[in-house]
């Protein structure tokens, strides 16, 4: 089924749009949580969470990109569920190790700067416009989708270690962006 | 700022950032390893038929020169047979190696030329030779010989079949060669086959006329009687030695009374030399 036809199901209040989401896009979701949380009980709560949000938001956004949309929902059920329950000590999966990546970037100060999120991201879209096509690959693969170094490598046909030193890289040329767009780090 | 920040920021990409990413949901973007696959493949198409090419060159450049090695053995060997010298190594070598010059002439429709190419052509491939002046005689003898089955037909059309096979040339070559040996050692005995003219036979007797007088050795010569039998086949009869039935050398008569011949044709064989005789 169409990615429209889906989402007119959900427009429609029709409960089978939960049925079509789920075989189409039931695996993409639970890679991605299970990247995140790295367990199996807590990637199907983020994915139950991630259909009635879905459920919720529909009506109002229409997304032409049902996967993207339904990823970005994911990814972000899944780091909730990751802090809370890695609040009181670091995990040791690949969001920690991700986490310990941006630090590098961003450092450790605290919250209380007010960082406009949606702003941030208008800077981070510009910064993966300006790379070529694999490297933002790897740098989504990596940052988003939160994956082993090892499973890009293995997509991109790289070894792992080109992948670790070209997402060294990244991250180099990515704080030298933010810090050119008045970004405090 | 911190990681966190950026980690919750990354949810705001732009979706066909997200989607260029999803392997799950599209091809791996860069398959790599497959088109070096493809690249050795295309490498096998070429170079296995450039080798198999390269081995069938070889051996058949290897064939020729082991030929052409065993042929100029051959014809060391001639050369060193006083009876037979230099002209028949010289005309096989020259026949073999200029046969495409031989048959490009014989195609152009005149035998002539070709059989006089053919003789030059054996002259030019054996200058280290010097064949005795007396021997081009026999040089141009041969290379008539050689096409001398066309004898009745069109000269043209005789001297490419006589050129133009492989086979047949080869055939000729071992012939002449079987020839040339027995002649070779009847020589070497001091014997030669005559060249018979007539033949009568009457009562037991036979009376054959000799282009020349037989020598004393000519009894060492061996002989044959064979009987046509109108199948195509001789029924051999008889065969030994010359002395064995020889009356009279001058004219030649064989006493033939021992075989008892009934009515029919029949063949005398001496040396390499053959006539028919009939019995009434």
């Amino acid at each position: 089924m169409q990615d429209h036809e889906i989402v007119d199901l959900y427009w429609a209040r029709s409960e089978s749009a939960i049925t079509e989401t789920n075989v189409k896009y039931g695996s993409y979701c639970r890679k991605i949580a299970m990247n995140i949380v790295d367990n199996s009980e807590d990637s199907e709560e983020c994915i139950n969470d991630t259909y009635l949000s879905a459920w919720n938001t529909m009506p109002q956004e229409r997304p032409e990109l049902l996967g993207s949309y339904l990823a970005a929902i994911i990814r972000n059920h899944a780091l909730t569920l990751y802090r809370k329950t890695h609040s009181q000590k670091r995990g040791a999966g690949q969001t920690a190790l991700a986490l310990d990546e941006l630090l590098e970037v961003a450092g450790t100060s605290s919250t209380e700067d007010m960082v406009d999120m949606s702003l941030l991201s208008e800077h981070i879209n510009r910064f993966l416009s300006g790379l070529n096509k694999n490297e933002r690959i790897a740098f989504v693969r990596r940052y988003f989708y939160v994956d082993p170094l090892t499973d890009i490598a293995s997509k991109l046909s790289m070894s792992e270690s080109a992948v670790k030193s070209l997402l060294f890289r990244l991250r180099g040329r990515f704080k030298t962006y933010l810090m050119k767009e008045g970004y405090e780090l | 700022m911190n990681g966190n920040d950026l980690m919750n920021a990354l949810s705001g990409i732009d979706p066909k950032y997200i989607d260029e990413a999803a392997f799950e949901l599209h091809e791996s973007p860069a398959p790599k390893k497959t088109s070096k696959i493809v690249r050795i493949n295309r490498f096998a198409l070429i170079a296995i038929p450039a080798a198999a090419a390269l081995l069938l060159t070889v051996s058949v450049v290897l064939t020729r020169m082991h030929v052409g090695k065993s042929e100029s053995t051959s014809a060391g060997t001639a050369m060193t047979d006083a009876a037979y010298p230099a002209p028949e190594a010289a005309s096989e070598a020259a026949y073999d190696a200029d046969s495409e010059a031989a048959f490009d002439a014989a195609s152009e429709a005149d035998y002539d030329m070709a059989s006089e190419a053919a003789g030059e052509d054996m002259m030019d491939m054996a200058p280290g030779l010097e064949a005795p002046e007396a021997s081009k005689g026999d040089n141009a003898a041969a290379a008539e010989a050689s096409t001398s089955d066309a004898t009745g037909s069109s000269a043209a059309s005789a001297a490419s079949e006589t050129s133009g096979s492989d086979s047949t040339l080869s055939a000729d070559f071992e012939e002449a060669e079987l020839n040339d040996s027995e002649r070779s050692y009847e020589s070497k005995k001091g014997l030669t086959s005559p060249i018979l003219e007539e033949a009568e036979y009457e009562d037991g007797i036979l009376t054959v006329t000799v282009k020349e007088a037989l020598p004393p050795s000519a009894k060492e010569l061996k002989y044959s009687i064979t009987a046509a039998d109108g199948s195509g086949s001789d029924t051999p009869l008889a065969e030994g030695t010359l002395g064995d039935i020889l009356l009279a050398p001058d004219p030649l008569t064989l006493d033939l009374t021992d075989l008892d011949l009934p009515a029919g044709t029949y063949t005398l064989t001496l040396g390499t030399s053959t006539i028919s005789f009939t019995c009434k």
